[in-house]
């Protein structure tokens, strides 16, 4: 692979966009710790450097101008404030926009980045510069200063040369004479300095002695609302820009990708190796095999962990979002993100960003009220839109939960009527009203917003979820809010599944969505309301016989197996001949004929070379539907599974 | 007067009588260097006398370090219920605390 200086730097910027965003949207949001201005101030200077370095002098050129304004932050000239976040995250935009037009993307609207030259221009003048402020300095020298040369009167000489000083020593260390080291310093002072001059021009002074020091310099005005405690309290914004940086490797993602697929042919011809010894009898192969087996999973669930990647990096680019929508829309709302550590494969993060972006769309748009409606009816003033991960099982369910007006159940249904999806007598529960919402066309907005109602409705986003294996309920209290959970497993790549037999073909069924396997004689088939239901344990589940839904002509067993499933809260069951038992299935994409089949999402080749489907439950309990459907006049197979 | 060798630098320690007890009195170019000895001849000042004064009328310069053991005499003997005056102090001395903003005359807890 040949490196390549404007690819490595374009994905540099990008990331280092993506932390400008963050660390703005914290300034934006009462954040100010000298942290994130220096997290800022490093990001658009790499940007230049390295811009410059590519020969993207548009890129550097413009990013100077931020750059600056932003020493001037640091150094204290310029306060902290929600407007400078503002013009920051106008400035990071305009990066976007500069390097995708110096990399063969389309031109910057003309005048636009002279614009923001003249609005960082104004933000950082003259005038305000040579104002003066009082600074509140805490020096506590490392108690080896005296031995290191170092002078605190000769110090604070240098610094009244900046600025009237009041000096006050702080004797509290110093200790009686008995334990006194005379050449260790005790002291430490807090100063209160009144100079024109920058933050920086006062931490020279301290140059030769900052390390191993305490040196604290803040504008005085500041200094009354803050902490003593060293450290950030753990869910400041300080604190999780702290915890976002760590050591890395960049590892461009096709090459995990094909050290993947190449663990999973491994893990494939492990498995074919396994049932040739076995075949053939040979003890010897024993102890060896079990070794490699164990070599291959630890591989394998080590290489599907690299892979692995914090729902925090999706949940991040959101802030900005909510931002800007809330801000369009004269509402107010406020994000609240937990479970960022969250892990999910990245090929599942990828995709799940649509989907997401839709959802918190509508939280914005449809559910959240503005502030004085909100005020009216009892409720805080600004809205709040919870968006959260956590593991469960195999599992990952990410929640968007928002405290607005809720979904109106009669609109839904007046829609629904409308669009001739129920008639005007079906009695439907509150679920099923909810699930009405998940149907494609479905919209309950009269008026096309530019945030959402643009067409593509929450159908859009349960294909998506689908898609991923993944499954999507709504739950929602009039008054109260809505909650939109989305249920996905952790990766795409490897999965647990159960290997059954429908004549001669074999299929996996996502162990994940396993609940039971139960055995179906031919005097337990029962039609209730057309549908087939098997009655387990007192519970009536209706189920799908796959051999007549796959037009499988061997004749059936005398007992077949009923694999019950869960799908969207509600159990189903599918027919099989035989139930083969658990396979670490390694998931083949289907080759481009066999694509269009709805009801698998891939293949996966078994021991003895022969290829299992893997079914693809959602889609399976769909395309039954559809048949139903279509031979019972619209009575669903599983009410509310559309 | 005694005098107190320490490498290239002599300085000059004399302890007296008065009225409140004795005076330690102490002359020279008072830095780091000197610190050590100094250190030893304020200990032994300080836990033989039951009130004691420190003239410093004669200190040239006087650095952190050496500001620094003349709180600690005060602290130590404020801190055994004794007291301790400052007879006398040099233009050095005084320009050094206002520098440091260290009082040697001021209550050794507004000192801070």
């Amino acid at each position: 692979m040949q490196f390549n200086p404007i690819a490595t730097f374009l994905q540099e910027a990008e990331e280092l966009l993506g932390e400008i965003e963050q660390s703005a949207l914290l300034v934006s949001s009462g954040g100010s710790s000298e942290e994130i201005i220096h997290e800022l101030f490093r990001a658009f200077h790499t940007i230049k450097g390295s811009g410059a370095m590519c020969g993207l002098e548009g890129v550097a050129g413009f990013t100077h101008h931020v750059e600056s304004l932003l020493d001037k932050v640091r150094g204290g000239t310029f306060p902290v404030s929600p407007a400078l976040a503002e013009l920051l995250l106008k400035a990071k935009d305009q990066i976007r926009l500069l390097l995708a037009a110096e990399t063969g993307g389309a031109a910057v609207p003309p005048g636009s980045s002279e614009a923001l030259i003249a609005a960082v221009a104004a933000f950082g003048s003259p005038e305000r510069e040579d104002a003066e402020q009082t600074w509140r300095i805490e020096f506590r020298p490392n108690p080896s200063l005296f031995i290191n040369g170092g002078n605190p009167t000769a110090l604070l000489r240098q610094l009244r040369k900046l600025g009237p000083c009041r000096v006050v020593a702080d004797t509290g260390e110093v200790p009686e004479l008995n334990e006194l080291q005379p050449d260790r310093c005790y002291l430490s002072w807090t100063i209160h300095l009144t100079t024109a001059s920058d933050r920086n021009a006062i931490r020279d002074v301290f140059i030769f002695v900052e390390d191993d020091s305490h040196l604290a310099i803040e504008v005085a005005q500041a200094v009354a609302g803050k902490t003593e405690s060293a450290e950030p309290a753990a869910n400041s914004p300080e604190r999780v820009l702290k915890l976002v940086k760590e050591a890395t490797v960049r590892v461009p993602s096709q090459r995990l990708d094909r050290l993947v697929n190449l663990v999973g042919e491994l893990v494939m011809n492990q498995s074919r190796l396994a049932q040739a010894a076995f075949r053939n009898n040979n003890p010897e192969l024993a102890n060896p095999l079990q070794e490699l087996e164990r070599l291959v999973a630890e591989l394998r669930d080590d290489v599907l962990g690299i892979r692995m990647l914090p729902i925090g990096t999706l949940f991040g680019r959101f802030r900005r979002l909510i931002h800007d929508l809330s801000k369009g829309l004269g509402k107010e709302v406020d994000l609240v993100a937990e479970g960022d550590e969250t892990e999910l494969d990245k090929s599942i993060l990828d995709q799940l960003g649509e989907p997401l972006i839709h959802c918190l769309r509508n939280a914005v748009d449809h559910a959240a009220e503005t502030p004085e409606e909100r005020l009216a009816s009892g409720k805080p003033r600004r809205a709040t839109i919870r968006l959260s991960a956590e593991h469960t099982g195999s599992d990952v369910v990410v929640r968007i939960q928002d405290d607005g007006r809720g979904i109106d159940r009669a609109a839904v249904r007046q829609r629904a009527i409308e669009k001739q999806l129920i008639a005007p007598s079906t009695n439907l529960s509150d679920k099923e009203i909810f699930n009405l919402v998940l149907l494609p066309g479905f919209s309950t907005a009269r008026q096309v917003t530019s945030v959402s109602g643009r067409g593509v409705g929450m159908d859009a986003v349960k294909r998506q979820i689908d898609a991923l294996h993944g499954s999507l309920t709504l739950a929602s209290e009039a008054g109260k809010g809505t909650c939109v959970s989305i249920t996905l497993p952790l990766t795409l790549a490897i999965i647990e599944g159960l290997l059954v037999e429908i004549g001669s073909d074999r299929f996996i069924v996502p162990m994940a969505a396993v609940t039971e396997n139960v055995e179906l004689l031919a005097s337990q088939r029962e039609r209730n309301n057309g549908r087939n239901v098997i009655a387990v344990r007192g519970e009536l589940i209706p189920y799908i016989d796959l051999r007549a839904a796959f037009a499988i002509d061997l004749p059936a067993p005398v007992i077949e197996k009923v694999v019950i499933v869960r799908h969207e809260d509600q159990r189903v069951g599918m027919v099989v001949d035989r139930v083969l038992g658990t396979h670490q299935t390694v998931i083949q994409s289907l080759g481009r004929f066999l694509r269009t089949i709805e009801v698998v999402s891939g293949a996966t080749i078994l021991g003895d070379g022969r290829v299992a489907l893997i079914l693809d439950v959602p889609a399976v309990v769909r395309f039954a539907e559809h048949r139903t459907r279509s031979a019972n006049s619209g009575i669903p197979i599983m009410a509310g599974a559309a | 007067m005694g005098r107190l060798q320490i490498g290239h630098k002599e300085i000059a320690v004399r302890v007296t009588k008065d009225e409140s007890g004795r005076v330690l009195k102490i002359a020279g170019s008072l830095d780091i260097g000197v610190a050590e000895e100094l250190h030893r001849a304020l200990r032994d000042f300080v836990c033989q006398e039951s009130g004691a004064a420190l003239d410093l009328t004669e200190v040239d310069e006087c650095d952190t370090a050496v500001l620094q053991l003349f709180y600690s005499a005060r602290k130590t003997l404020e801190g055994s219920g004794r007291s301790i005056q400052f007879a006398g102090l040099s233009h050095a001395v005084r320009q050094a605390g206002a520098d440091l903003g260290l009082s040697l005359t001021g209550s050794a807890d507004d000192a801070v």
